[in-house]
């Protein structure tokens, strides 16, 4: 439960001019040896938005946030906070705050303590130091546990400390590095719940790293998906969902069925056999993505059907519960397709007619 | 009787046959007689009660005392600064550096006190200036010999504690200094007391090294003993010998609420 309560100091309030971007990364390049991490990375957080990196492991969304942090020193390129060039600026000194994954909590210290830490460095006078500090754990609902010392906490517990030590900065860029990934499911979405809603009642800016494509989507104003260092694609969390720039976003966000395509007149194919008429896909299409949802699987062909249509065979059939998987053949290819009628259910080595409809058909850069 | 049980009874005799020295030399001190007899003809506290008059005896206690008070003082404050600046993050050499501030645990202790004796000799007709035998030569050589223990018990504690929080203190405003103080040091206190411990029992046990360098009138209280039984056994040595091994077991029991003292030793 969140109860939110008007920060009690804005002085140095983290609602600067509108048009100042919290934070921007101007083309940023690291290297580990011949190893490119990031290449040419440009991202911008305007103030009280809430951009995800995403991406899998390897990726360079992490060292993207321990140079913005100041933890790292890119080998080109800037990064300003606010407006103000920090690229040079050490870490102590910069308007950011990160909460860590590990959480990185001082053991040794309570966690009203914890809490003041940074605030003190900020020579805050003591009368709005405390109320800075009973602001922010009431914020995260842990009144009754500032006395505690971290080891006596739980994860959840833990995580909401980190969270208050961070907000109690009132950092002109939030930092978040996959804050929720050592946490159990339920709690995960919990948590997840909370800190939107306590994103936009305090209008924080927030970069968000996450491998998680669902809390990606879930919490985020904007996206940026990345791969092997650069950017893939940058969109809110619908259009990197319905419309994948990429094959690599496509796959990313659960787009199953993605095969590479040739042209040969009217008709786009893939190598295994599979069909596509170019009237369905456009002009210059390499690659088509299908979601497994988006396919309708039925035994007939459906009449009149100006979609996409192909005959195939039942390989596998999986029962979910809300719905049914199958895998279907057609030529050497093998489709995902995933049915909510599972009544019906069709039988492993029968026929049958897959269905998509235009839309449905998402063209992809490779 | 089954294999556990043979162990047991071996383990059991091994441990007598180890210690049994050190309970003799506590048995015999307790003697009432002039002699070192086993056993005592009759049992009184009387070498104790006139410990504090022999000079020479007392005056090494003394001595010794002060010494590893000094040494382990400045051996874990080398040992500390050495361990953050080669635990916190890898970098070029780390390893041979770490390496070289091992390297007296292997050497023979005889050796290094000879190599110091030498090179500060050395050091001495070309300066043109006494170094040895001096108590500072004497404080060098025992923090040379404390260093691998002292270096070792606080890397372990700085690797264990990572540069987490050191990021986290950084992102919250605070310069390297204040973290030092109050992040690492508090966090690193066990290790702190323990490595004190270590470098205060090897020194004040270290016989090796400060045969070759002590100065007259500064006589530490192994070589004190040396002297005194050169001029005849007597109970007198057993009694500052138990008194000795009291003040080490004490010790090495604090240093276990620090630390886990068989893990320490075991790295040898």
């Amino acid at each position: 439960m969140i109860t939110t309560r008007p920060s009690p100091s804005r002085t140095d309030s983290v609602a600067g001019d509108v048009e100042t971007p919290a934070l921007k990364t101007d083309s940023i390049t690291k290297s580990y040896g011949s190893n490119l991490v990031l290449e040419e990375l440009s991202l911008e957080v305007q103030n009280g938005e809430f951009v995800s990196l995403l991406g899998p492991s390897g990726c360079g969304k992490t060292t993207t946030l321990n140079i913005v942090s100041g933890f790292l020193q890119p080998d080109s390129g800037a990064v300003q906070i606010g407006g103000v060039d920090v690229t040079h600026t050490p870490a102590h000194k910069r308007d950011s705050a990160v909460v860590f994954q590990n959480y990185a909590l001082f053991p040794h210290m309570t966690v009203e303590k914890n809490i003041r830490y940074g605030l003190k460095a900020k020579r805050v006078p003591r009368e709005e130091l405390k109320e800075r500090v009973a602001w922010a754990l009431r914020l995260v609902d842990i009144l009754e546990l500032k006395d505690r010392y971290p080891g006596q906490l739980s994860g959840g517990q833990q995580q909401r400390v980190a969270v208050a030590r961070s907000l109690v900065m009132r950092p002109g860029i939030l930092l978040m590095d996959e804050p929720l990934s050592n946490l159990d499911a339920k709690l995960r979405a919990e948590l997840r719940l909370e800190l939107k809603a306590l994103q936009q009642d305090l209008g924080q800016s927030v970069l968000f790293v996450t491998h998680d494509q669902v809390e990606a989507l879930s919490l985020s104003d904007r996206i940026v998906v990345m791969n092997r260092g650069h950017v893939e694609q940058v969109g809110t969390s619908r259009e990197v969902y319905e419309h994948p720039a990429t094959v690599f976003v496509a796959r990313f966000m659960g787009v199953e069925n993605v095969f590479e395509l040739t042209r040969d007149n009217d008709i786009y194919q893939t190598a295994g056999g599979l069909h596509f008429p170019s009237r369905l896909m456009g002009p210059e299409v390499s690659a088509v993505g299908i979601r497994p949802s988006m396919l309708r699987t039925r035994a007939e062909p459906v009449e009149g059907w100006t979609g996409w249509a192909s005959r195939g065979e039942i390989r596998s059939v999986t029962y979910l519960g809300d719905t049914v998987r199958y895998e279907v053949a057609v030529g050497d290819e093998t489709l995902a397709a995933i049915s909510s009628d599972t009544h019906s259910v069709l039988d492993p080595g029968s026929t049958a007619y897959l269905h998509a409809s235009p839309e449905s058909l998402l063209p992809l850069a490779t | 009787m089954n294999r556990s049980r043979t162990l047991t009874v071996i383990g059991i005799a091994a441990f007598i046959f180890m210690l049994m020295p050190v309970f003799i030399v506590m048995w015999v001190s307790v003697t009432s007689s002039q002699f070192i007899a086993i056993p005592p003809e009759g049992y009184s506290l009387r070498w104790f009660k006139s410990l504090p008059e022999n000079r020479s005896l007392m005056g090494g206690l003394w001595y010794s005392t002060w010494l590893a008070v000094l040494v382990s003082i400045i051996s874990v404050t080398i040992g500390a600064m050495a361990a953050l600046a080669l635990g916190k993050r890898r970098m070029r050499g780390s390893g041979a550096i770490g390496g070289l501030l091992i390297l007296p645990l292997i050497l023979p202790s005889i050796i290094v006190g000879i190599a110091i004796y030498i090179a500060f000799f050395q050091l001495s007709t070309t300066l043109g200036m006494r170094l040895v035998p001096s108590t500072s030569a004497l404080l060098w050589g025992h923090v040379l010999v404390t260093l691998p223990w002292t270096f070792r018990l606080l890397h372990s504690g700085v690797v264990t504690l990572g540069d987490n929080l050191d990021k986290a203190s950084r992102d919250l405003g605070r310069g390297a200094l204040y973290t030092l103080w109050h992040v690492n040091l508090p966090l690193l206190k066990a290790p702190i007391l323990a490595s004190f411990i270590f470098a205060f029992i090897f020194s004040f046990g270290n016989l090796e090294i400060s045969l070759f360098l002590i100065e007259p009138g500064g006589i530490t209280l192994p070589v004190a003993m040396i002297q005194y039984a050169h001029l005849g056994m007597d109970p007198s040595l057993a009694a500052i010998a138990t008194v000795q091994i009291v003040l080490m077991a004490v010790l090495l029991w604090l240093a276990g609420r620090f630390v886990n003292v068989g893990r320490v030793m075991q790295r040898t």
